[in-house]
């Protein structure tokens, strides 16, 4: 039976006319024997096991899973990607890691639609494929074709690059000893006036790329993306679990599984792996109750839904809470337990700090020392009969309970987490939520009686609020309540990785290896990680701080990009934005972004590290082209849903357009013509050279080896290929030991937060709460926002087949749903005289012209609700034509579908240029703008 | 009895994702527009007492195929295993098949100018692979194998599970067996699609 | 309840305009032959005098009508894989011997109808009596036995094409009729509907193509052509009432069938009923036969002349109605499955029928339609007929 031969991806075919123009656009960079899709691709019957066909194991990049992949590629083309069939990322049953490769071929894992689709972003003829500078204004989309050499010089040494003026390059804002601000010389060198900002930046990338930024050239100013994310839940789980910022339920042998909007089977990560448990663990029997105001695919497969207002997840948790401690269906025998030599008697591997005392005055534990009980001041104390006593010396403790010690009033935590259940009643809590009373009784009868097999997972629903770190606090908690924390069936911390930068035993101690290494000083311009009142401007002003302070937190994308652009705590010289979208991304602030980052005073040199005219590097003074994920190095661990060892390796498949580069090349390159140190050849040290990234992630990868310790192979060079064969180092063996979890938390987990208790909030001087609360939303100087006459919450969700960014270019996945939809509740909609494809305009207080998109109306989402998908609405990624060289690429309309209702949603006009904010964990607020939705004109 | 290829998909691990949708597309090169196999996803009912269901759907090689029955120049052809293929070579493009096919497994490849639809991936499944769609279905839900073998996976889920096919009463006895559909997914709504139910 | 469709997959609708007309001409084919085969073949005199023109408007329409379908085939370059493999359980293969048999036995009758006149146009001269001679292969006998052995033969294979022209246009029907997918098509009465029909649309067409030719051939319509008319138009009428009846048949099954059935009945009075009722069963058949109910309107040939239109658009858009409509309502999914004809279908309809009727307009001009009654005087120019 004849096949047709296997064409270039449709994808490509249907830009036809894009496919003609951009190889004459970049006519000096046309790749010249470089395959693609169209040429000598082959067949549909070309097999796996055909020996004509070879595979690369890498790592998928379609969303944040980063699940082990497998390329498979015949005539130097990647034709298809699978499952890494090694991995327990990708397989229930992974191949034994001894699997010779060679019988590897006859299975694959699985991948997601993202992930299979991951092809069409490999190879979109509208990627960035040489160095561009821009001609005219910022934000014109018109660019010259430059060099690598041209664009080398012109960043590193500056000048007047774009006849406005003279630019200081990467060269002159280089001082690591003159003081951006005499006056306040805690802010740090002038070097901190570089600023790196990446979107995603995956690990082992960040590090190299860290590498530079802040002990190479000196500047403290390296973020990511994380607080657009989710980090108010690692920053939660943190302060939860003993610093870990990850947990996960046990889906193989948890029975009960209460769900707080985490998006299973959509996004929340890893999509595959925990899409697979899921299935499994519903099959078993498994019961599963989802909190979401949006009926999702979670609730879809729940056994009951709570469709909860955004914002109240507090509230319901501690509804939940109040009713567990009322019918004493806590876990006594944990809870009471007050250290780790009296848990180990109970079988416990983790303790909690439910018996200890807190001290009324400074919201400090109590002390061993100040109690005068003879212990340090690395002793809690408990009481034991209403008896002050040292924890450590106590099997079992009060759990209520209040006294004076020292004349110090005190309570324990249990206690004091009561008492904060008991602000509010069931029914005002249920009000809060907008749901039953009898719910929240239902929901917490049965998540207190499945014993140490219920847990409470979230992710990011909950915590993308003002109240994002509290609300968090208080789900993560209720695992506390029943105990199941490092159990079978609970709540855990996931599986193990090899530490890849080898830091405690690898061969190579690479962020050691660093001669010459700079010390960065000063304080970050989103001024996380430093407190306001070691800062010249409280001893001057006192409160509030002009903008927020975040001691406890990191990576506050958002306050980056409002500190650039506000010029606090300084201004900046440089921003370097690595496949970021903050324009795309951050609530509420599209325009002021854009309107900023256009602004060369705010900004005067702007240079990106983009694939795409993405639609916030589209305003850049250069992009640089990176590579995709497919033609990249990194070395990864696992999310805490897979159990095991997993230390994946991307490796490069293939590298499609010869003149793109990846960030980790750009660096090295960068800091070679610097003369930086930790680079050039010896970079590592004597003959030890980093000349290329291969240089950095071999080293990596040999760590894996040395970690692991089973590897073949009797050198180096062996064990490494072994490893790449395939694509890391995996063992899904020994997860469980007894009825504990292998990997343990093993530590004091803590119902009260002591250092988030004992720091204060820079706009107000006053403490934040250590034991978690509701709050309604507020704008960062503590006003609440009630904006009337905007009736609905605006809210985003992502399905399985986009990202935010990148999967728009992937026709397989815009051809299952080419736009998406204001979502709305049908009967509202209805009595709004709306109708399902109207086009509605959604608007809110602090963007009145709103943004407008396609209603659907659906029963599955709550009243007083709207939500839109995440990954539509682009204003470029190629979805505009793009000038050139004085040529027009003519840009793919299928991209530009569709709504992104961030802009829409509200941004904290109290202090500007940012969204709503979480300013415990550094959280955007996406879910508590209010809007409201009418028919477009 | 001799081997009977038959697909069953497990509708309790369904998520929806599409993975099955993109494998598909990716191994047989399927053009942009057309679909050997896709998932169809409703919901349904009156907050907050909703539900979503899910339906993908590929060809359903029948036992007793319409689109073998009306193919006049017998390009489209059953194998012993009951997979039914067209012979691209044969088929003349008259699109009778695709009339008649009850589930609109089939269309016309843009590239190809024959009739086409889901082979079962008959290449991988001869050289001891499953299917993309079943190989990528990242929850598992699609599994694939031989009917009358007792030792199968798809023999142990129909002997022990209840399940459905679409348009049963159709003589086409189709051999994708669903565990957990609802029935609005395997049979649309006609009246209400023509308008004649609000 | 309310239920919402998240993911439109599209479906297209593949047989469209093309397989419409394809069934539309081998109707009108079968249709007008079997009216003008009534003085041949079962002896009614009156119709002796229209044999000829209907046998050439039956042979053109069908050589033409196939066109549609390879037009239409995906592969066109492999419809001889039609010869090559027969399918018993396909109506299409059915249809291929069918498509062949049929036009072959209307060629030989047309050549016994036509043999004596050919042998009588020789002396002509010029074009016309080069092709005579040509058609008549040598065969210029012009003895009373020949003569008789003309009739004796027309009547033959006129009487083989009656069945012949059932069965191309009755296994049509079969193949929509077969198909169990889709409960607009699939019904016992298919074959039958197309059938009557196609008498109706045929005699319709015939009627217009009759006057044309006796009005360019003869100069006038004659007395004995307007009775005829007249006769043939009631005729319709009662072709119509038959199709009418079984339309309503047909409806109040389907009415009454399964859910599908029901749905798509549902279907045809709403979505489509501008098309299937106003058109198809108003226009189309209604109003003719409102119209052929009075006596002196079927003697009235601009009343007839309007009939016949109406029946020939009334049974067009039932074939539209039927072959595209039947694919619109959708087999999976939640939608309507919007039709929107192709420019290369449209170009590729007109122009076959453009040429379809060049050529009979040009075998009417050079061929000799003498007829009891009339006979040629001199030819029309090719040109001035096909301005018609």
């Amino acid at each position: 039976m004849k096949t047709t031969r296997r064409n270039f991806l449709r994808g490509a075919a249907a830009l036809g006319a894009t496919m003609a123009v951009a190889p004459l656009a970049f006519a000096d960079s046309v790749p010249k024997g470089v395959p693609s899709w169209k040429q000598g691709a082959p067949a549909e019957d070309t097999l796996d096991t055909d020996p004509s066909v070879s595979f690369v194991y890498s790592t998928c990049l379609g969303c944040r899973s980063d699940c082990s992949l497998r390329g498979k590629i015949k005539d130097g083309v990647v034709v298809k990607l699978d499952g890494n069939p090694y991995s327990p990322m990708t397989a229930d049953q992974p191949l034994p890691y001894t699997t010779d490769p060679k019988e590897a071929r006859k299975y694959a894992g699985k991948l997601c639609p993202r992930g299979q689709a991951g092809l069409q972003i490999l190879y979109d003829p509208l990627r960035v494929q040489q160095p561009l500078k821009r001609v005219g204004k910022r934000g014109e989309n018109k660019w010259q074709a430059i060099s690598w050499d041209q664009a080398y010089k012109e960043i590193i040494e500056g000048g007047n690059l774009f006849g406005e003026g003279n630019v200081e390059g990467l060269k002159a804002v280089r001082d690591l000893t003159t003081p951006i601000n005499p006056e306040a010389p805690e802010l740090g060198p002038k070097a901190n006036q570089f600023v790196f900002l990446a979107g995603r930046i995956e690990n082992s990338r960040s590090e190299l790329v860290k590498r530079f930024v802040n002990n190479s050239y000196g500047s403290i100013n390296w973020f990511e993306h994380t607080t657009v994310c989710e980090q108010s839940h690692h920053i939660a789980t943190a302060n939860t679990f003993a610093g870990k910022g990850h947990m996960k339920p046990d889906f193989e042998n948890a029975k009960y599984i209460l769900n707080f909007g985490a998006n299973y089977g959509e996004a929340n990560f890893p999509m595959n792996g925990l899409s697979r448990k899921l299935g499994n663990f519903r099959v078993k029997g498994g019961r599963l109750t989802t909190v979401d105001p949006r009926f999702s695919v979670s609730a879809s497969l729940s056994d009951e839904w709570v469709p909860i207002l955004p914002g109240a997840d507090a509230a319901l948790a501690l509804g939940i809470g109040q009713w567990i401690l009322d019918n004493k269906r806590y876990d006594k025998a944990f809870l009471e337990v007050p250290s780790k030599e009296a848990a180990a008697k109970k079988g416990e591997a983790s303790w909690s700090d439910a018996t200890y005392l807190v001290r009324s005055d400074n919201g400090k534990y109590l002390r061993g020392d100040d109690a005068g009980l003879g212990g340090t001041k690395d002793d809690y104390v408990v009481l034991v009969g209403g008896t002050p006593t040292l924890a450590g010396k106590a099997d079992a403790a009060d759990l209520f309970g209040e006294a004076n010690v020292n004349s110090v009033a005190c309570k324990t935590v249990l206690q004091l987490y009561a008492e904060r259940t008991k602000e509010k009643t069931l029914d005002e809590y249920a009000k809060i939520g907008g749901i039953p009373k009898e719910q929240i009784v239902r929901v917490a009868d049965q998540f207190s009686s499945y014993g140490k097999r219920a847990v409470a997972d979230f992710y990011r629903g909950p915590v993308q609020h003002t109240n994002g770190f509290q609300s968090g606090r208080a789900i993560a908690i209720l695992n506390l309540l029943v105990g199941n924390v490092d159990h079978v069936g609970g709540y855990q911390s996931g599986g193990s990785s090899l530490s890849y930068m080898g830091d405690k035993n690898g061969k190579y101690q690479v962020a050691k290896l660093h001669p010459g290494s700079v010390k960065m000083t000063g304080i970050r311009i989103s001024r996380e990680k430093a407190k306001y009142e070691d800062s010249t401007e409280f001893k001057k002003n006192s409160y509030p701080a002009k903008r927020p302070w975040f001691p406890l937190t990191g990576d506050v994308y958002q306050e980056v990009v409002a500190g650039v652009l506000d010029g606090y705590p300084y201004p900046a010289k440089i921003l370097w934005l690595h496949m970021g979208t903050p324009a795309y991304s951050i609530p509420g602030v599209k325009d002021k972004v854009i309107e900023g980052l256009k602004d060369t005073k705010k900004v005067p040199l702007f240079i990106a590290t983009d694939i795409i005219l993405g639609e916030t590097s589209m305003f850049a003074d250069y992009i640089l082209p990176d590579v995709t994920y497919m033609e990249q190095w990194n070395a990864l661990g696992s999310p805490p849903t897979i159990l095991g060892l997993v230390a994946d390796v991307r490796q490069p498949m293939t590298h499609v357009f010869p003149q793109a580069k990846s960030v980790e090349n750009i660096f090295i390159d960068i800091a070679k013509r610097m003369g930086l140190s930790g680079f050039g050849d010896a970079g590592f040290g004597p003959g030890m050279p980093l000349n290329k990234e291969e240089d950095w992630y071999l080293k990596l990868v040999a760590n894996y080896a040395s970690q692991y310790g089973k590897i073949p192979g009797s050198t180096e060079q062996e064990q490494v290929k072994y490893i790449l064969d395939r694509g890391g180092v995996f063992d899904a063996a020994g997860a469980y030991d007894g009825n504990l979890m292998k990997n343990k938390v093993a530590s004091l987990c803590t119902l009260y937060a002591e250092k988030v208790a004992t720091t204060k909030d820079a706009m107000t001087g006053k403490n934040f709460e250590g034991i978690p609360l509701y709050k309604p939303v507020v704008n960062a100087k503590e006003q609440e926002i009630k904006d009337d006459g905007y009736p609905f919450i605006a809210t985003t969700y992502k399905q399985s087949f986009q990202t935010q960014t990148r999967t728009i270019a992937c026709p397989w996945l815009t051809e299952i749903q080419p736009e998406n939809f204001v979502e709305m509740n049908d009967e509202e909609g209805a009595k709004l005289g709306l109708k399902d494809g109207d086009m509605v305009k959604v608007s809110g207080a602090t963007n009145k012209n709103g943004v407008i998109g396609k209603l659907r109306l659906r029963p599955g989402i709550r009243p007083g609700v709207v939500t839109a998908s995440v990954g539509y609405g682009h204003w470029n990624y190629g979805s505009v034509d793009t000038i050139i060289d004085g040529k027009t690429v003519p840009g793919d309309k299928t991209r530009a579908k569709g709504v992104n209702i961030n802009p829409a949603m509200r941004m904290d006009d109290s202090i500007g240029y940012v969204c709503l904010e979480d300013k415990i964990g550094g959280s955007c607020s996406f879910y508590d703008s209010r809007v409201k939705v009418e028919k477009a004109k | 009895m001799g081997k009977r290829y038959a697909m069953v998909i497990d509708l309790r691990k369904c998520v929806g994702c599409h993975a099955c949708q993109v494998a598909c597309k990716s191994e047989n090169n399927v053009p942009l527009g057309v679909n050997r196999s896709w998932v169809e996803e409703l919901e349904t009912g009156k907050f907050p007492n909703v539900s979503r269901h899910r339906l993908p759907r590929l060809c359903n090689h029948c036992e007793n195929p319409s689109c073998l029955n009306v193919c006049p120049v017998k390009a489209t052809y059953q194998l012993e295993d009951g997979t039914v293929l067209v012979d691209y070579d044969r088929c003349i493009g008259c699109k009778y098949c695709i009339a008649a096919c009850p589930y609109d497994a089939r269309f016309i490849n843009p590239e190809r100018n024959t009739a086409e639809k889901c082979t079962y991936c008959h290449e991988r499944v001869e050289a001891g692979m499953q299917p993309a769609c079943v190989n990528t279905c990242i929850t598992g839900a699609r599994v694939f194998g031989d009917r009358n073998d007792p030792n199968s996976e798809v023999f142990k889920l129909l002997a022990t599970q209840s399940v459905a096919v679409s348009k049963p009463e159709t003589n086409n006895r189709p051999q994708t067996y669903y565990i957990g559909a609802d029935e609005k997914a395997l049979r649309p709504n006609l009246l209400e699609i023509v308008g004649g139910e609000k | 309840m309310p239920t919402v469709h998240f993911f439109d997959t599209p479906h297209e609708i593949y047989w469209g305009l093309l397989i419409a007309l394809y069934f539309y001409y081998t109707g009108m084919s079968a249709g007008s032959f079997i009216l003008t085969s009534l003085g041949t073949v079962f002896g009614i005199e009156k119709y002796k005098k229209v044999s000829k023109v209907g046998v050439l408007m039956a042979i053109v329409l069908l050589a033409f009508a196939p066109l549609h379908l390879l037009f239409d085939l995906a592969q066109p370059g492999r419809f001889y894989n039609l010869f090559l493999h027969v399918s018993l359980t396909s109506a299409m293969s059915w249809g291929v011997y069918l498509l062949i048999l049929y036009p072959v036995d209307l060629m030989i009758y047309a050549w016994y109808l036509f043999r004596q006149d050919f042998v009588q146009g020789l002396n002509k001269g010029g074009f016309k009596a080069g092709l005579y001679s040509f058609l008549l292969f040598g065969k210029k006998d012009m003895s009373a036995a020949a003569l008789a052995n003309d009739k004796k033969k027309a009547k033959l294979f006129g009487t083989l094409g009656v069945p012949l022209a059932l069965l191309v246009h009755g296994y049509t029907g079969f193949i929509l009729g077969n198909v169990q997918a889709r409960a607009i098509w699939h019904t016992p009465l298919m074959p039958i509907i197309f059938l009557m029909s196609a008498m109706v649309s045929g005699t319709g067409l015939f009627i217009i193509v009759m006057m044309l030719v006796e009005k360019f051939k003869f100069g006038r319509i004659g007395e004995d052509i307007r009775a005829l008319i007249a006769d043939i138009a009631n005729l319709m009428k009662w072709f119509i009432v038959v199709d009418g009846a079984l339309m309503i048949i047909y409806f109040i099954v389907l009415w009454y069938s399964s859910e599908t059935g029901y749905a798509a009945g549902y279907f045809l009075l709403h979505q489509e009923g501008w098309s299937f009722l106003g058109l198809e069963n108003g226009l189309g058949m209604l109003a003719p036969f409102l119209i052929l109910l009075s006596k002196k309107a079927r003697q009235s040939l601009p009343l007839v002349t309007l009939a016949s239109i109406l029946t020939i658009i009334g049974v067009l858009a039932m074939r539209i109605n039927l072959v595209i409509g039947g694919q619109k309502i959708p087999l999976t999914g939640s939608k309507i499955i919007e039709y929107a004809v192709s420019g290369r279908d449209l170009s590729i309809g007109l122009g076959i029928g453009i040429l379809a009727l060049v050529v009979l307009t040009w075998l009417y001009s050079v061929l000799p339609m003498n007829r009891p009654g009339a006979q040629e005087k001199e030819s029309i120019p090719v040109s001035k007929g096909v301005a018609q």
